[in-house]
């Protein structure tokens, strides 16, 4: 499901729904980051969002994990996309930028129904809500 | 003109309690409270990372504009301070609601233990502690419990609070969850290691109870509104009683800038913003400040009234948590959640001041489950973190529970000189720390919860108990605390200012020690002897 969103260009936000599907991945047991966590991350991005002044560092996380893959991330097959992720993990200058875009993935991931269904949280009623 | 006969000033537990018990006494009652009034269910945020349990990006029950209210914290250790909102660390939030926490709260309805009220005769006083007896007791608030557990609607077993005197009467409702998974799996390992347990008291309907229908166990309590109305606050019970009398005047949305006085000491009124930030003026021959601990001391503080432990000795709870992880889904989603509760190490622990009430905590959330529960060491990302949480989410349990906290007179609210709120009043600025002795109390109540879940079958164990840090948060308590001497205190036994014949408080400001206990059921019965002292003397 891309979000309809114009904070980032098309290409932009194929990288981050990589990297959320990276963060979260998707398996038999569901969907992953990108169904879940990317989509409430982006309404958190929005303008009166509780993450709007963060943009800019997502956008530039973006752009260097582009960099890195020479060009589109989001082309690199899962296990090189991991292998990157993991450097820019352990990468002193990038370690906790990468830390919070991967708590923002995978919190929105677990406050929406594709983490709940996954673990097996029943909320009330939908209907109800 | 706004003339009334009792202004309170903040309608959650204590302050929506002596609006409906003044307004019923026929007095003419102006209830302000700074938030907005949001009596249903859709008036409230769902938002799992927005509530009173986990305020990521948010809060749900007010303030709901974050930015206007901010507050200032200082860190006791390096003495820096920092301007924090509502839904960030340090700020101390409760919710700026009608109702106030009474309205999102997970409703643990418990009297204090006759020893929470005569600490100090009972442990003696650790140096550098404020620690203090109440100068009244158990005896003396028993009935006033009673009735609180009667009208508001408390659902529990009165033949097992043993380590209570006897009451005088059941609850008014059995146990909300007699019987879960949790409650099955603890009490087996309670029996083990003899202990004594019992279903925590809540004030949540089990059947119906007061016009409105029975749990129906949903997993989003804590932190949350009642999606049928079974939960019992302030704003669905003693604030519609006091509607209904047609002399109370609810003002949501009004911040009180200062109280106004006469040269004797008597309080003669509130200068306060309406919603739209116009400022407004009312008298009464009673003023009543019930805004929690932080913001009944910044209030008293603004308005220069009161002595110099006006803002001290701030206090809340200590939380240590342990999660144990079962080979089996012990998480059955049946809600509230706590089911099981030990009262045996309360008091009479080896080597360690007070203790703590001990339960297995109300559903957790899986956004706040990721957050907090989580084991040290798991991945935060990839296959195998996903692949944890999915078949533990369901596995771990967790037992917590309020520690009793030893005062310290450092711990304090002050006015901060620089940061102001949106119509320019001095922020609340929270410093200091608890007494090390908490800390000390704490690890104890650590281990004894981790006993617990091991010899209930938890195959593994984690958590880390808390070191010294500022406290208040949820249960903010002691900031205008009760005794018989003015030097000693801010407010004599029936909760009025020393030295102002017509000024009380309403809230956990007056609580000398905050029990080993989920407090809003004292500060509650508290409201309601001040509500009879009043009427009897004014």
């Amino acid at each position: 499901m891309m979000p309809t969103i114009e904070l980032f260009s098309p290409y932009e936000t194929r990288t981050l729904l990589a990297l959320a599907d990276c963060v979260v991945p998707p398996d038999q047991n569901g969907p992953g980051g990108a169904d879940g966590g990317a989509a409430h991350l982006l309404r958190e991005l929005d303008p009166g969002g509780a993450l709007s002044q963060k943009q800019d560092d997502l956008r530039l996380f973006l752009i260097r994990l582009n960099e890195a893959a020479d060009g589109d991330f989001s082309a690199l097959e899962p296990k090189e996309q991991d292998a990157l992720l993991t450097q820019f993990e352990t990468h002193t200058e990038t370690a906790a930028l990468f830390r919070q875009i991967v708590e923002w993935i995978t919190e929105g991931f677990y406050a929406s129904p594709a983490g709940w269904d996954m673990v097996g949280f029943r909320p009330v009623d939908r209907g109800m809500r | 003109m706004n003339t009334f006969d009792v202004i309170i000033v903040g309608a959650g537990a204590g302050g929506g309690m002596m609006a409906g018990l003044l307004s019923e006494g026929g007095k003419r009652v102006l209830l302000l409270d700074k938030g907005r009034d949001a009596p249903e269910y859709g008036d409230v945020g769902r938002d799992h990372l927005r509530n009173q349990r986990l305020s990521q990006h948010g809060v749900n029950a007010g303030p709901d504009d974050l930015a206007g209210d901010p507050r200032v914290f200082e860190n006791f250790r390096t003495g820096k301070a920092i301007p924090v909102l509502a839904h960030e660390g340090g700020y101390s939030h409760n919710a700026f609601i009608v109702g106030g926490g009474t309205r999102v709260y997970g409703a643990q309805a418990w009297r204090f233990h006759p020893l929470d009220f005569r600490m100090a005769t009972t442990y003696g006083v650790p140096d550098g502690s404020s620690l203090a007896d109440w100068p009244l007791d158990y005896d003396e608030l028993a009935p006033f419990y009673e009735r609180v557990e009667r009208e508001l609607g408390v659902a529990g077993d009165a033949d097992r609070m043993a380590h209570l005197p006897r009451y005088d009467s059941p609850y008014p409702m059995p146990p909300v969850t007699p019987d879960t998974i949790p409650g099955r799996t603890l009490h087996a390992g309670a029996d083990a290691l003899g202990w004594r347990t019992l279903p925590p008291p809540l004030a949540i309907n089990s059947i119906p109870y007061n016009g409105r229908p029975a749990c129906i166990r949903c997993p989003e309590c804590v932190g949350f509104a009642c999606p049928v109305d079974a939960k019992n606050g302030s704003q669905n019970t003693l604030i519609p009683r006091a509607k209904l009398t047609g002399y109370c005047t609810l003002v949501a949305g009004a911040t009180v800038a200062r109280l106004e006085r006469d040269g004797s000491g008597r309080v003669t009124g509130v200068a306060y913003f309406d919603r739209e930030g116009v400022p407004q003026s009312a008298t009464a021959d009673v003023v009543v400040v019930a805004g929690g601990a932080v913001e009944t001391a910044r209030l008293l503080l603004l308005s220069g009234i009161g002595n110099d432990h006006v803002g001290r000795h701030l206090q809340g709870h200590y939380y240590p948590c342990v999660y144990g992880r079962f080979d089996f889904d012990i998480n059955d989603g049946v809600g509230p959640g706590p089911s099981i509760a030990t009262c045996e190490f309360n008091h009479g622990n080896p080597g360690v001041i007070g203790g703590a009430m001990i339960a297995n905590d109300f559903i957790v959330l899986p956004a706040t489950f990721w957050k907090r529960n989580t084991p040290p060491g798991l991945p935060r990302w990839g296959a195998d973190a996903k692949e944890w949480m999915r078949i533990n989410y369901r596995r771990v349990l967790q037992v917590c529970g309020p520690v009793q906290e030893i005062p310290s007179p450092d711990s304090r609210v002050t006015l901060d000189p620089d940061v102001r709120d949106k119509y320019g009043i001095p922020a609340a600025r929270i410093s200091g720390a608890t007494h090390a002795e908490t800390v000390r109390t704490a690890a104890f109540m650590f281990d004894r919860e981790r006993e617990w879940l091991v010899a209930s079958g938890a195959v593994e164990t984690w958590g880390t108990p808390p070191g010294q840090q500022s406290s208040g948060g949820q249960h903010q308590a002691g900031t205008c605390r009760m005794g018989d001497d003015p030097a000693t205190s801010v407010t004599d036994r029936n909760c009025r200012v020393h030295g102002h014949e017509n000024l009380y408080i309403g809230d956990g400001s007056v609580h000398v020690t905050n029990g080993g206990f989920n407090p809003f059921l004292t500060i509650m019965a508290l409201a309601y002897r001040t509500a009879d002292h009043i009427l009897r003397e004014h």
